[in-house]
């Protein structure tokens, strides 16, 4: 039986196109598989961070 | 390979005392009990340890892994224990861990799972989901039954992540329209983007001689330039300073005299300062109040229970007196503790927005205002002295002098000057406006701190957005590939077994010769859904629901499931079927068993039912298999369970103990199940009767007539079988047997059905096949009677004497 682990790393040879994605996938993925709530959580610490940083690059660009 | 020799389940659901199922020398297992008597218990432990320790339907129903053993074990030595076969392991324990039941003790080797990777266990719910329930459920089963459950599950996750990652794009948007809104009506240009802002920051600059700008990082160059003219320019700065400053005020306003509230302060204090020795008796009253109900009931009333001394009056009336003066004071102490904090409350609020407007640093309204100003700081530093004593307990305070005081009466002007003071800022502003260009520099100003703010906003939002669409854009790509790997899987993987599964559901439906061929077929463009496909009259048909009834689409589920385990578990060949003939007609049980027989001879099955008829018909067509009974269940012990006996034990047993009527009565029913089932095999003709029924001897007379018919051969003496027969028709205990065995007014002796059942036997050995484990046919191609392996022809010559 396949097993999800196996079958991400064999997606990302039959589909390179999407290998960096799957690669995020691949790091938040616990055994059990993918949990919607905890990567819910990653995203919105993403969208944070996004935010901060790319304000900071912008007016640090504008004003300084 | 791995075999089963031993499985022991001890304080596991409804399991109390050890349970051992005996597999050894390959056997499988039987088990009968009525429902309620703990059979299910056995396939939830072995769903426990083959399915990440949880058991599937309980936990649907909010029963998890800590409520999973015996109640009366307090979770103590719940286990499941498994002895089997195999080269390098021998047995594994699984025990229930009372301090984390999701981490049960694993001791031994737990190679076992290695050997079933896909489910071996079926149950009569799960077969009635597939019947029952929509393409979607039939999908589930299907998927679940392949091994794909934990893809199914993450299918559902990623469809859930993908919900959410809609909802959170849908508020990104509306925040980023509404940026988007407040920078078109500042442009008042239809489109988002950095020309129109440039073009837009390039008129302001043009206004006043700036140099244009070509991209919008440089915006700051414009305006750093307007900050330069709007300081340079007196009257700009001035009206700037009275419109912040119009502001500031709107927030300040409106306000609330105090000089009223300070004096009922005062008067509040004064009151309870002339009882300020007793104000420290207040917490005595509550003492008072228990003595009113206390002392009428003393005998003595010369001694005060409440301060233990001689009282010569009325003491009730005292205490009551006591208490109702102590009572007054505690409301007068309670209303000034009420104004104390009320106006320590204003005072807080007012001094925090006369910091605000102290604050102001503009020199135009500093001096315009400065009556205003001085006003306010004298109130501030009058709230500044007198605040403590609105935190202190009352007899802390010597006096309270604040309504005289010079900022109270302040306050109360500040309030009445409310509208002079706004109205005095708008006429200022107003005539400053007068002027155009002063008017235009603060405006421009404004829109170009306002676009810049903005269009970062704007920018940043829409990365957000951006890095939202892509998420949302490669999971919906990762959902399209894992239903793309299931749906493969599932085909693949019934391509692969499609062949047993349309054998299977012929043997279980032989009848219906018109009903044929069952296939799956995953429905185009629908991602998690399935439709059954059978052959009706030559011609396919889908959905099969059309012609199938439930028994034929449980068949279908039925086959399915074998068909799996026995493809992708041949390294451990085990099965758990709990109770799914329940979904059968009783003229198709037998075709269940037939097929168990015919296509898992090599299997170990464990065999739950609550069917008394089948587990009867289980015991004669497979006497080589283990038969429990369940029969009761104790909250002490658990199931009873004792070892079921067969036709033959039972008839030998009631020989031995004398028991005629009783051996009988279970011979004959023996033997009329038997030559039903041979006369079937060899296609003997009973005559037709309505009410079905009919005697033992027009049975016999019907297999001995048909087989003497197919079993003659020119040139050679009588058959062997044939001569059996007749010297059992012959003896009279038979005949006197055939006539009487349901007659209990006619008896017969122990030893008269010992001969019948004896003679009986020698003729049963002959025509069963050990091999095969069944009995002989005809078959209707070649006229030839043999067993289905052909390990027996009966028309061998050395059945001819």
């Amino acid at each position: 039986m396949v097993n999800l682990n196996q079958w991400l790393k064999d997606l990302k040879i039959s589909n390179p196109q999407i290998e960096s994605f799957i690669e995020i996938v691949e790091s938040y993925i616990s055994e059990e598989g993918f949990n919607s709530d905890g990567y819910e959580k990653i995203l919105d610490s993403e969208l944070q961070s996004l935010q901060k940083s790319f304000e900071k690059q912008l007016t640090d660009s504008i004003f300084q | 390979m791995i075999k089963l020799k031993k499985i022991t389940i001890e304080n596991f659901r409804g399991i109390k005392n050890p349970i051992e199922l005996d597999f050894s020398q390959k056997k499988s297992i039987v088990i009968y009990g009525r429902n309620g008597t703990g059979k299910s218990s056995i396939v939830d432990a072995w769903e426990w340890i083959n399915n990440n320790y949880k058991i599937g339907h309980l936990n649907r129903e909010g029963v998890f892994q800590k409520d999973y053993p015996n109640k009366s074990c307090n979770g103590n030595n719940s286990y499941i224990d498994i002895q089997y076969q195999h080269s390098t392991a021998a047995s594994l324990r699984i025990t229930h861990n009372k301090t984390k039941p999701s981490t049960p003790k694993v001791e031994g080797d737990p190679i076992l799972k290695n050997y079933s990777p896909y489910p071996n266990y079926l149950r009569y719910s799960e077969l009635q989901d597939f019947v029952y329930k929509t393409k979607t459920d039939k999908y589930k089963y299907i998927a679940k039954f392949f091994g794909l459950e934990i893809f199914l599950d993450n299918q559902s996750e990623l469809q859930t992540y993908i919900n959410k990652l809609l909802i959170k794009i849908g508020q990104e948007q509306a925040v980023f329209n509404s940026i988007a809104t407040e920078i078109n009506n500042l442009t008042s240009k239809e489109n988002v983007n950095e020309i129109e802002i440039v073009n837009f920051i390039n008129v302001i600059a043009l206004k006043y001689n700036i140099p244009k700008i070509s991209k919008f990082i440089e915006c700051n160059k414009v305006l750093q330039e307007l900050i330069k003219l709007f300081d340079n320019n007196p009257k700009v700065k001035e009206l700037n300073e009275w419109r912040e400053f119009k502001l500031k005020l709107n927030q300040f306003y409106p306000t609330v005299k105090l000089k009223n509230e300070t004096e009922e302060l005062e008067v509040s204090f004064k009151e309870l300062k002339q009882d300020e020795a007793t104000v420290t008796k207040l917490i005595l009253s509550n003492l008072y109040k228990i003595g009113q109900d206390i002392i009428p009931k003393l005998e003595n009333q010369s001694i005060c229970p409440l301060c233990d001394t001689k009282f010569l009056g009325d003491l009730e009336k005292h205490v009551q007196v006591k208490h109702r003066q102590l009572e007054e004071l505690n409301k007068k102490k309670t209303a000034f503790d009420k104004k104390q904090a009320d106006l320590f409350k204003k005072f807080t609020t007012l001094s925090t927005k006369l910091t605000v407007i102290q604050s102001e640093k503009g020199s135009y309204v500093l001096s315009s205002m400065k009556e205003l100003f001085d006003d306010i700081k004298l109130i501030n530093n009058g709230i500044s002295d007198n605040i403590e004593l609105l935190t202190k307990q009352v007899i802390e305070i010597s006096s309270i002098e604040i309504s005289t005081q010079t900022f109270i009466s302040k306050i109360d002007i500040l309030f009445d000057a409310e509208k002079i003071n706004k109205k005095k800022i708008d006429d200022i502003i107003i005539s400053l406006e007068s002027d155009e260009s002063t008017k235009a520099l603060i405006n421009d100003l404004t829109n170009l701190q306002s676009i810049i703010k903005g269009f970062i906003r704007y920018q940043v939002n829409s990365k957000k957005l951006e890095h939202l669409n892509l998420t949302s854009s490669n999971f919906n790509a990762l959902l399209v590939l894992l239903n793309k790997f299931i749906n493969d899987n599932i085909k693949t993987i019934f391509e692969a077994i499609s062949k047993d599964v349309a054998d299977y559901f012929n043997i279980l439906e032989t009848t219906n010769s018109h009903l044929k061929n069952p296939e799956i077929k995953l429905l185009a463009g629908k991602d998690k859904a399935v439709e059954l496909e059978i052959e009706f009259a030559l011609e396919k048909v889908t959905p099969a629901f059309k012609y199938l009834s439930e028994s034929q689409v449980n068949s279908f589920g039925l086959a399915i499931f074998l068909a799996a385990v026995k493809h992708f578990n041949h390294q451990f060949k085990f099965i758990i079927l709990d109770d799914v003939i329940s979904s059968f007609d009783s003229f198709k049980r037998p075709r269940v068993i037939n097929l168990l027989k015919t296509k898992f001879q090599d299997f170990q099955i464990l065999l739950l039912t609550h069917d008394d008829i089948f587990f009867k018909e289980v015991m004669n067509h497979l006497p080589e298999w283990n038969k429990i009974k369940f029969t009761g269940w104790d909250y002490t012990t658990g199931p009873k369970h004792k070892l079921g006996k067969n036709y033959h034990e039972e008839i030998l047993k009631d020989i031995e103990d004398d028991e005629p009527q009783s051996a009988g009565h279970k011979l004959g029913k023996y033997l009329e199940w038997f030559l039903g089932d041979i006369n079937e095999n060899i296609q003997g003709k009973v005559p037709f009767r309505r009410e079905n029924s009919y005697s033992l001897s027009e049975l016999f007379q019907t297999t001995k007539n048909q087989l003497e018919k197919k079993l003659k051969l020119s040139g050679q003496k009588k058959h062997k079988l044939i001569e059996l027969l007749e010297e059992l028709e012959k003896s009279s205990s038979f005949r006197n047997f055939c006539d009487h065995y349901k007659n209990e007014s006619a008896p017969y002796t122990a030893p008269e059905i010992k001969e019948v059942y004896e003679k009986w036997l020698a003729i049963e050995a002959l025509i069963h096949c050990k091999d095969c484990k069944g009995f002989i046919k005809l078959n209707t191609a070649n006229d030839e009677v043999h067993c289905t392996g052909n390990h027996i022809n009966m028309k061998n010559p050395i059945y001819y004497s």
